[in-house]
């Protein structure tokens, strides 16, 4: 019986020791984390946002699918995309959070294999077809349209918008839309196209006043 | 009820002692000496020994200075009880038999539990130890969750620390709820296009916590590359990996400080 107590004894004492020992990994492995600027150190102490971390303080919002129908072949009738920007903030305080910050962010068509030597994109079809459509992307200047020509290479990356603190004063620019349509169609009436771009985003301190 | 009294005796060819809960001490034999002492039976068992004066106490047990009860014979045993020991009475041959409640099933069924949890904790724990330091975790994302699926929101990232010598960095690479694709972060060297780190599948509302690089480096700033792959969940599900899913992706120019 004396054998028996120690054992159970033992037992009890390793499981105690045991839980201890592991409570701490398990609690933190289920917890949610509140995503907050400054919460990614890094080792660091510039995100080179002011915010001490090496998260920005600025978001960006892009759009995901280029799609257009094939009703879309004139930069009046151009499918709109918009680009915007926020501040990077969880506090809770601001209902707008439109970015307030100093950088000013661009963001540019990256370089594609799929350009053209008219600097429009190749896409592709929603089904299967011979002929290869393109698309044009455009912006405004003005109220005129303002073509951005597609390359092949990175090193020539296309402005597409300028987002934040883009003047020394005055309010930031925290939305730009840019226009994409069909230049050359292709396939039956009714068709619809897709094109994969990559938005290639790059931050830089904003003029100073 | 009348009662009787009995002297037990103490015993010099035992080491065996019965403490009960006032502190008495009692020599007694053991189950085991008593078979040895009577192996074809031939004693008397007067009681079953008890501390408490009850209905069922028949007798006193007396020891010098030091006293119990004696309770009836129950016989065999009851369930959950067992037999410590005989005190030898005042005549020869005649023994108070003295039981007690099995606790060991208690703490043996409490110490069952006990190790079927740490064996379920310390799974948990090695899981853990073992996963990957890139596995997503779910992150609240605030007012920042994207409130328009056409779009993908996405944290701005200028500067990825890492030190000298080590592949590990600590850096969210996050996917915010709302946002309506599963995304991968690629991050390579600007110049030469190596790839340093390729995550897992992000889903929304999930992010990496830390990830290691595919190789050290030496003190310094190297230009990077994050760029952001977007895959709708349901192409995810369908497992098509020859599908070319027509999705924008984000490519974040960024700098690797190693320090």
């Amino acid at each position: 019986m004396i054998k028996t107590n120690k054992l159970v004894a033992l037992g009890l004492l390793a499981a105690v020791g045991l839980n201890f020992a592991v409570a701490p990994a398990v609690s933190a492995a289920g917890t949610d984390i509140l995503y907050t600027p400054g919460q990614t150190s890094g080792g660091g102490n510039g995100g080179g946002s002011g915010d001490g971390s090496g998260v920005a303080n600025w978001t960006v919002d892009y759009p995901v699918a280029t799609q257009v129908d094939d009703d879309s072949t004139t930069f009046q009738s151009a499918k709109k995309m918009t680009f915007q920007l926020f501040n990077t903030k969880e506090d809770g305080s601001k209902a707008d959070q439109a970015y307030t910050g100093s950088k000013k962010v661009n963001i540019k068509l990256a370089g594609t294999s799929s350009a053209t030597q008219n600097g429009t994109i190749k896409m592709t079809k929603n089904t299967v077809g011979e002929a290869t459509p393109e698309l044009q992307l455009s912006v405004k200047n003005g109220q005129q349209e303002q073509k951005i020509s597609a390359k092949a290479s990175a090193s020539s990356d296309q402005n597409v918008a300028t987002l934040g603190k883009t003047a020394a004063s005055g309010a930031n620019t925290n939305s730009s839309d840019a226009f994409v349509y069909l230049a050359k169609k292709a396939g039956v009436k009714g068709d619809s196209y897709k094109a994969t771009l990559t938005w290639s985003i790059s931050a830089e301190d904003g003029p100073k006043a | 009820m009348k009662t009787k009294i009995i002297l037990a005796q103490t015993i010099s060819h035992t080491t065996k002692t019965y403490i009960d809960s006032k502190k008495q001490k009692w020599s007694i034999y053991t189950e085991e000496e008593m078979f040895k002492k009577y192996p074809n039976g031939g004693y008397r068992v007067l009681g079953d020994f008890n501390e408490k004066n009850s209905e069922n106490v028949i007798g006193q047990l007396i020891l010098d200075k030091q006293s119990a009860y004696i309770q009836r014979y129950l016989g065999n045993a009851p369930r959950g009880y067992y037999v410590v020991g005989y005190i030898p009475g005042q005549s020869e041959d005649e023994y108070i038999r003295i039981l007690k409640k099995k606790r060991g099933r208690v703490l043996a069924a409490l110490a069952i539990i006990f190790l079927l949890i740490t064996i379920f904790l310390g799974g948990l724990w090695l899981g853990n130890a073992k996963r990957p330091v890139d596995t997503p975790v779910k992150i609240k994302t605030g007012q920042l969750t994207n409130p328009n699926p056409t779009n993908i929101r996405l944290p701005g990232i200028e500067k990825i620390y890492a030190k000298v010598g080590e592949k590990r960095v600590e850096q969210t690479l996050l996917n915010v709820q709302g946002n309506a694709y599963d995304l991968t972060y690629v991050i390579a060297l600007a110049k030469t296009g190596e790839v340093l780190y390729t995550s897992k599948t992000i889903q929304p509302g999930y992010g990496i916590k830390a990830f290691n690089l595919k190789r050290t480096f030496k003190k310094g700033e190297y230009p990077i590359t994050i760029t952001v792959n977007s895959s709708a969940q349901q192409d995810r599900e369908k497992k098509d990996k020859n599908k070319k899913l027509a999705y924008n992706a984000g490519k974040l120019n960024a700098t690797l400080i190693v320090e």
